[in-house]
């Protein structure tokens, strides 16, 4: 004989209390849950017998439903799929109380400066660069280095910088900063350049601002007059 | 191909090597040399301010030439002074900007010959005449010879080769050239505000000239 369990449909949740017990399986039908693989004899476990059930039957081979003590079968057990208790009461991820609290992205601020610090770059355009560097006496270019974005911009690097107009910038490490800007804070500066730019293999260049971008130290080239000109030949 | 793979040799390590005994050049050897040397001109004038002068195949021949026959006689020191005349003429053609430029292409590498020549033979006739050539081609001499007026005046008449010029007397730090009257005010001009980084003792020299 074995022991089978019915309980009514909305209780379902409660089998997940029993969902641990090895061998158990479950079923639906008729607005009722049936539980089989309950050890034949002996007490049964103490989450089992805290199920709300309704009703205890013992079947036999023959497929007949017996009330727990009694020698007359009062049904037949009907035709039901049965399901292992881990596919029948599936696991569900709990909804959190609270939302997580996404930590805010630090937003780089910089603010005016009153330190004068020497410029040692400046961004300009590639007609402005090119134009300087047509005429330019090699000793002002051989200090210089430079790198062209797509945009048509150049940072060029070095001092004595190109008399250009153009926005200037100070360094600090790896470090760019507009002339007349400094960060908020000055302990930034040295965690900035850790956090962007452990490698050490670019400039980071920032803006008034507070937004940067990288330009990478292997893209600035030696400032020759051929390298101007066939920089801006590229672009034709 | 002796002209033209000694010009290939020095511009592609620096060294070259030079046969025994002086000889002419084929004239398929000029063609190449020519070629080379054309290619060489095209590379080289985008290093050159403002708008280079054209290119002068007479006149870059004729350097080439001179400088593998220099380098001959500096070390064939047994060749008389008729060989060294015979050899390293003078150019036939006007001195302009473009023949100017165009030499200076072989020309450039004279003066460390020059240097080699007073070495084994102070004042000896090669000497002189190498000493001669500086002076009417002052581009590729700066930092050695002074150079002749009127040829200079050629120089300095055309931007690029007058930029070309003073950057070669900065480059070298040129005392004797960048001291004369008429060349101080250009070199002060590209030095600008920053001779004191760029030729430190510019302005001790010059104030006391």
């Amino acid at each position: 004989m074995e022991r089978l369990l019915v309980l009514a449909a909305p209780d379902r949740p409660t089998l997940g209390a029993v969902r641990h017990l090895p061998g158990l399986q479950a079923a639906e039908a008729a607005g009722q849950l049936w539980l089989r693989g309950l050890p034949a004899t002996g007490e049964l476990p103490l989450p089992v017998r805290a199920l709300p059930a309704v009703q205890a039957y013992e079947l036999d081979a023959q497929g007949r439903l017996f009330a727990a003590g009694q020698r007359t079968p009062t049904a037949l057990l009907p035709n039901l799929t049965w399901q292992p208790l881990a596919e029948f009461v599936p696991l569900e991820i709990p909804t959190a109380a609270l939302p997580a609290q996404v930590a805010p992205r630090y937003q780089v601020r910089l603010v005016p400066s009153g330190r004068a610090q020497a410029g040692a770059a400046l961004l300009t355009t590639l007609a402005a660069w090119q134009a300087y560097a047509e005429a330019a006496p090699e000793s002002r270019l051989r200090p210089l280095r430079f790198a062209a974005s797509a945009e048509g911009q150049v940072l060029v690097l070095g001092t004595p910088l190109p008399p250009l107009a153009s926005q200037e910038y100070w360094q600090q490490g790896n470090l760019l900063l507009p002339a007349g800007f400094d960060f908020e804070a000055a302990l930034l500066g040295p965690l900035l350049a850790q956090q962007l730019n452990a490698e050490a293999d670019a400039l980071l260049l920032f803006s008034p601002d507070g937004s940067w971008e990288r330009v990478p130290l292997a893209h600035l080239v030696p400032a020759t007059r051929s390298a101007v000109r066939l920089t801006v030949a590229s672009f034709e | 191909m002796l002209l033209t793979s000694f010009l290939q040799d020095l511009l592609a390590t620096g060294s070259i090597t030079v046969s025994g005994q002086p000889v002419p050049f084929e004239t398929a050897d000029l063609e190449a040399t020519e070629k080379l040397l054309r290619e060489y001109y095209a590379e080289d004038r985008l290093d050159l301010p403002h708008a280079a002068p054209a290119f002068e195949a007479a006149a870059a021949l004729w350097a080439v030439q001179y400088l593998y026959y220099t380098a001959v006689l500096a070390v064939v020191r047994e060749l008389d002074e008729a060989a060294i005349a015979r050899h390293l003429p003078e150019f036939e053609g006007e001195v302009t900007p473009a023949a100017s430029y165009s030499a200076d292409l072989s020309l450039r590498y004279l003066p460390d010959l020059l240097q080699l020549a007073k070495g084994l033979a102070p004042a000896d006739t090669l000497v002189v005449r190498l000493r001669h050539t500086a002076r009417q081609w002052p581009l590729s001499f700066v930092g050695h010879e002074p150079a002749d007026d009127a040829t200079e005046a050629t120089l300095l008449a055309h931007p690029a080769l007058r930029g070309a010029y003073v950057d070669r007397i900065i480059g070298a730090q040129d005392r004797q050239r960048a001291s004369q009257p008429h060349l101080a005010p250009l070199v002060q001009a590209a030095l600008g505000a920053y001779s004191a980084q760029l030729w430190p003792d510019f302005h001790t020299f010059t104030l006391l000239a």
